[in-house]
């Protein structure tokens, strides 16, 4: 069994050549403020958009990043789990170490203290509220981030159809792992997805789209709480979750409800 | 693209059946999501409504995802079936507005074409409903427009239809080539029908002109939408976007300059500061002042001197008002000698009974060329866009 450290996710960065377009898409459509490359939610960082770096390879699109108590443990725990270390990522005053999963994915891991007062609260609006990682290999996906950054799977359960697993560290529940074969015809990549947290999804769904962006995935209630997913008018996706998962997420990440197949099949619609 | 209508087949009872399940939905509280449960559970394999973006609107189920990009560029009158799934296009008041999908190849249509016109017969009705709440919006922008309500009657207006006092807006119009009827029926985002929130911004209709009243921030994504939005009901497209304004009086100037903005050419147009004898100009046309004919009566002496004599007074007084009356730089543009500059402009005193040593004339005689110039293109595209339909 992994021992759960204390990791958690920080804001994440949008790699893309028109990182200003980007900018003011989301300054509009999640109320963010551009401070530079960050874009700050109730004046503290939400998340970082600007161009990738040689260090970092041609990539683009969003990669998460994770605060870890050891990174230089972090590294070593993922290459040995067949990951690798790609460069360093300095952007707005931070410095991170970006890694390359088993599919080829990047993540970001920085060992910046936690009272650094500069990232969103846990319960900002507008902020990053969870992750999922589509991944094709779940279970070499798990292997690797439970390694590297010290978490445990728990299973998510959202429909009896869907292996769901959280990566659960001893700062809660940091990112879901959705195998995406197991969705119809979703395009064929594996990506990081963040959701952003919204009072109202289908409101701001309405609006998001009213400013261009399409949606991939409708309002969705499950037992880990609503949410949307819509790609942004550039091509990236990008999910809105209600605040009430957050402790839903939490109640599962600490196993509770058990899982029992038969009430998920009731509450999924 | 084809018409395999192969696959599932339901009996005549069953068929029965599913239609009255379908009706039956549509009388519940939320009738769209339990249609599409129905359809889902009817057919037993995943259903979804996908908007004309290619966006989805509503799956079952819900964690579906869609090859929806296929859909694009595909005929919206017919049904299709490609890439796994069978299309059938859904009208919203008459205008082809989205696709009931369904997964596989369907033998026989019957149901899905019952959804089909009952997930159109809801959303029209909704539609009906938003495009009430946005003529009570026109009658209130109408009123401003017309400047028959205050600050503070029309802030209270305005409240209603989501405007917050202390926000800066720009309104953005556009205009299209298709009839009114159509411009106010043809729903604009599906997402807003479907979670019955009513328009995320405020929209009106105002004759042939479509309203948008926006926040500065997001004044030039909502343009941008709204030239697609009317590009897929007919052509010569123009949308203007009028400068940011705080206060519901000041709606009014934004108003204008976006009309001035739209009225200088298609594609999207943000006014400017640069623009302001376009404004003049478009003020004295939104009050049908004679600018252009009086532009015409000042200038017609030289005109009519240029035509009599072989001279050319007009082009010389235009490029002498545009250096700034800099006679080195006149002489120099036009590579006539000084002396000839200085008797033309002699004439040009003589023939208009003007002296250009006053300001007031150099000005008056500068927007008269400049209105005069611009005037045909701002006759035919907005003094009344009607002549060209």
């Amino acid at each position: 069994m992994t021992t759960r450290r204390e990791t958690r996710p920080g804001p994440p960065i949008l790699l893309t050549a028109e990182p200003q377009e980007h900018r003011v898409f989301y300054e509009v459509a999640l109320g963010w403020v551009r401070a530079g490359a960050w874009m700050d939610g109730q004046a503290r960082h939400v998340a970082l958009i600007d161009r990738p770096s040689e260090g970092v390879g041609p990539v683009s699109g969003w990669v998460p990043t994770f605060n870890v108590p050891d990174v230089a443990s972090t590294v070593q725990s993922t290459i040995a789990m067949g990951g690798q270390e790609v460069g360093d990522l300095a952007r707005g005053g931070r410095r991170w170490r970006v890694l390359i999963d088993g599919e080829g994915l990047r993540f970001a891991v920085t060992g910046s203290p936690r009272a650094c007062g500069s990232e969103a609260d846990g319960a900002s609006m507008g902020a990053l509220a969870f992750l999922d990682l589509y991944s094709s290999d779940t279970l070499l996906a798990l292997r690797l981030y439970q390694a590297g950054l010290g978490a445990e799977s728990v299973p998510g359960v959202i429909d009896v159809d869907l292996s769901y697993d959280l990566l659960v560290t001893s700062e809660g529940p940091i990112a879901g792992v959705v195998p995406y074969q197991a969705l119809s015809a979703l395009p064929a990549s594996p990506h990081w997805l963040p959701y952003f947290r919204v009072r109202d999804i289908k409101r701001e769904v309405a609006r998001i789209v009213d400013l261009g962006a399409s949606v991939r995935t409708p309002f969705t209630d499950t037992p880990l709480g609503e949410f949307a997913v819509l790609v942004a008018p550039h091509g990236e996706a990008f999910g809105l979750q209600s605040p009430r998962a957050d402790g839903l997420l939490l109640e599962r990440a600490q196993g509770w409800p058990p899982v029992d197949h038969h009430e998920a099949q009731r509450k999924t619609p | 693209m084809h018409h395999t209508r192969i696959g599932w087949s339901p009996s005549w009872r069953e068929l029965a059946y599913a239609q009255r399940s379908l009706v039956e939905a549509l009388a519940g509280p939320s009738p769209l999501d339990s249609l599409l449960s129905r359809l889902h559970s009817v057919m037993g394999r995943p259903v979804a409504v996908v908007d004309r973006r290619g966006g989805l609107v509503l799956s079952r189920p819900t964690r579906a995802e869609w090859p929806i990009k296929h859909l694009e560029g595909l005929d919206w009158t017919e049904v299709v079936s490609v890439s796994r799934y069978t299309a059938l296009p859904v009208s919203v008041d008459g205008e082809p507005t989205a696709f009931l999908c369904v997964e596989g190849e369907i033998e026989d249509l019957a149901v899905l074409e019952v959804a089909g016109v009952l997930v159109g017969v809801e959303l029209s009705r909704r539609n009906a409903e938003l495009r009430g709440r946005r003529e009570l919006l026109g009658d209130v922008l109408t009123d401003l427009f017309a400047g028959q309500a205050g600050e503070v009657e029309a802030t209270r207006a305005l409240s209603r239809h989501g405007y917050t006092p202390g926000v800066r807006y720009r309104v953005i119009v556009g205009q299209v080539n298709c009839s009114q009827q159509r411009l106010r029926a043809s729903p604009w985002n599906l997402h807003s029908l479907v979670a019955d929130t009513g328009d995320s911004y405020m929209r009106a209709v105002l004759e042939d002109w479509v309203v948008l009243i926006a926040p500065d921030e997001a004044s030039d994504q909502l343009a941008r939408l709204c030239h697609d939005h009317l590009h897929r009901l007919g052509p010569d497209v123009r949308v203007g976007i009028g400068g940011p304004q705080v206060g519901a009086l000041g709606l009014k100037l934004s108003h204008f300059e976006a009309k001035v903005a739209a009225s200088t050419g298609e594609g999207v147009r943000r006014f400017g500061v640069e623009d302001l004898t376009a404004t003049l100009l478009g003020a004295a046309l939104e009050t049908d002042t004679q600018v252009v004919e009086l532009s015409r009566r000042l200038l017609a002496p030289l005109v009519e001197h240029d035509m009599q004599h072989g001279t050319s007074l007009l082009a010389t007084l235009e490029t002498y008002l545009s250096t700034g009356c800099s006679s080195a730089e006149t002489s120099a543009h036009l590579f006539i000698h000084r002396n000839t500059l200085r008797y033309r402009l002699g004439l040009i005193e003589k023939v208009t009974g003007r002296s250009l040593q006053v300001a007031d004339t150099r000005l008056h005689l500068w927007l008269a060329i400049r209105i005069w110039r611009m005037g045909p293109s701002f006759g035919v595209s907005t003094i009344d866009p009607q002549d060209e339909r």
